[in-house]
């Protein structure tokens, strides 16, 4: 679905239509937004099965909670909150394994000089560096679940901080707080990487 | 039919009074941190903290308590966590072997890599305590830790 | 702009937050402070390796999630299947049901992070207290109000 689609189709003209009984107008919402949904419940609950479950559990919500949609809201801040509540709850539930501490969570790299961090520049460098993809892959797991969320919202979705206080039900300055830690901590995880 | 009644009202009486229950020793403990920041920036009091204004208006001159985040972690004993605190410092609670009602906890504040405190604490179960003093933005972080 | 200053503000300028004036003494400092700039730079960096390793992440599930509509038309329908209808008839549950969720929201608010705190007890020991960086007090105002522990950073009063 394009950008065109948004605009020809909005959101809110989806969700009237869904309300009306056309199945086929939230199929189009959930192409919409699908793929964004996935990264978010993906860096959440950190396995793709369980990812696949929340996303597809978070959409078969919102279809029965449509009704409590507000015409007028974001659709797509009004559904994270559905979805990001989901997918911690999975976490919870699921998540077996000890705090994993940064100590482990750093990515391995080669020693070198302070002030030469290079940073992959498109995913298909760093679909080509394991080290580094499961060194962050491991590093998002060790932060708390609500700051992780909040840094995902933030850089991945491009969310303004009063959307995600929205989502996450608590206040901007709560927000800034929890996504400057995830930051600092992300970037500690990260010291020893360098392109090979 | 009056005896099907019965598992309601005991499932209702359970609920009751299972919060009273005395833990045992090694129960996980649930820890809860308010991190307020106190400054002279304003009145602002954070409605969460309204039971205890008074209290903190004795101990303290500012006249603005705005609380930042809330962090809730429950954990065994012997597990640690890991809370984010602003300007680049954390706090690390680690629940240790205790007896009775009584919860211990060991404490460090960190600044990056400085250790600006390192504590063990002994609470009874729904107390709580106090640490405050390092600068941000206007004023000064007060944690306000309590342990269940 | 001193380095320690600068780095405080670091995320802040990340973010878009600081004023204009403030923005652009910040941006004289990276220019002539390379510690500083580079550390800007590897926090800037995280958001755009996280905005790949997600693009990484959802490219490899792509075939399950072209499937998705399917799945979710299937809990849909799931969800409409009139077994709710059997559980209602026994009414009775339903006081006990209502109780429960007074008694629920009485001991655990709905939102967590609102929730006033109201503390049992203050009677706390302080077995150790130590600072490798600052000074600590112990102070203690009374039975009726909490111990604060109170960290003194250096070259503050």
């Amino acid at each position: 679905m394009s950008a065109d689609d948004k605009v020809r189709h909005p959101d809110e003209d989806l969700v009237r239509s869904a309300l009306g009984g056309d199945e086929g107008a939230f199929r189009d919402l959930l192409e919409r937004y699908k793929r964004r949904a996935y990264g978010v419940a993906l860096g959440i609950v950190g396995d793709p099965d369980e990812a696949q479950d929340v996303v597809q559990d978070a959409f078969v919500k919102a279809y029965y909670k449509l009704s409590n949609f507000r015409f007028g809201a974001n659709f797509y801040t009004w559904f994270y909150r559905i979805l990001v509540n989901q997918a911690i709850d999975r976490w919870r539930k699921t998540s077996r394994s000890p705090t994993i501490s940064f100590d482990d969570a750093w990515v391995s790299g080669e020693t070198s000089e302070p002030g030469a961090m290079v940073y992959p520049k498109t995913p298909e460098e760093l679909a080509g560096n394991r080290e580094l993809a499961e060194g962050l892959t491991r590093a998002i797991a060790a932060l708390p679940e609500y700051h992780r969320t909040v840094i995902l919202l933030r850089e991945v979705e491009g969310m303004a901080y009063e959307e995600i206080a929205r989502v996450l039900d608590c206040s901007v300055g709560t927000v800034m707080s929890r996504l400057h830690y995830a930051r600092a901590k992300l970037k500690d995880a990260l010291k020893g990487f360098r392109e090979r | 039919m009056p005896g099907s009644r019965f598992p309601a009202i005991a499932f209702v009486a359970l609920i009751l009074f299972a919060h009273t229950a005395v833990a045992s020793p090694d129960a996980p403990v649930a820890i809860d941190v308010g991190v307020v920041v106190a400054s002279n920036e304003g009145t602002t009091i954070d409605p969460a903290l309204s039971s205890i204004q008074n209290k903190l208006k004795s101990m303290f001159n500012y006249t603005s308590y705005r609380m930042v985040d809330r962090l809730k972690r429950t954990l065994s004993v012997g597990e640690t966590g890991d809370f984010g605190l602003p300007g680049n410092r954390s706090m690390r609670a680690t629940p240790v072997p205790a007896k009775g009602n009584k919860v211990r906890l060991a404490v460090q504040i960190m600044e990056g890599d400085r250790n600006l405190l390192s504590t063990t604490l002994g609470l009874t179960r729904g107390g709580m305590v106090l640490v405050g003093g390092p600068s941000h933005q206007k004023g000064v972080l007060i944690l306000i830790i309590s342990a269940e | 702009m001193e380095c320690g200053e600068t780095r405080q503000m670091i995320q802040d300028h990340i973010d878009g937050l600081l004023p204009p004036r403030v923005s652009e003494k910040f941006r004289e400092h990276l220019g002539g402070c390379a510690p500083c700039a580079s550390e800007e730079a590897e926090l800037r960096g995280v958001g755009d390796l996280l905005r790949l390793w997600s693009a990484v992440r959802v490219e490899e599930r792509e075939p399950q999630l072209s499937a998705l509509w399917a799945r979710v038309g299937a809990g849909i329908e799931e969800r409409r299947k009139p077994w709710l209808v059997p559980l209602l008839r026994r009414w009775f549950w339903l006081p006990a049901a209502a109780a429960v969720a007074v008694l629920t929201l009485l001991f655990y608010p709905l939102n967590g992070s609102m929730a006033p705190f109201h503390p049992k007890s203050f009677d706390v020991t302080v077995e150790s207290l130590e600072s490798d960086t600052a000074t600590v007090a112990l102070v203690d105002k009374g039975e009726e109000l909490p111990r604060v522990i109170w960290i003194i950073e250096n070259g503050n009063t």
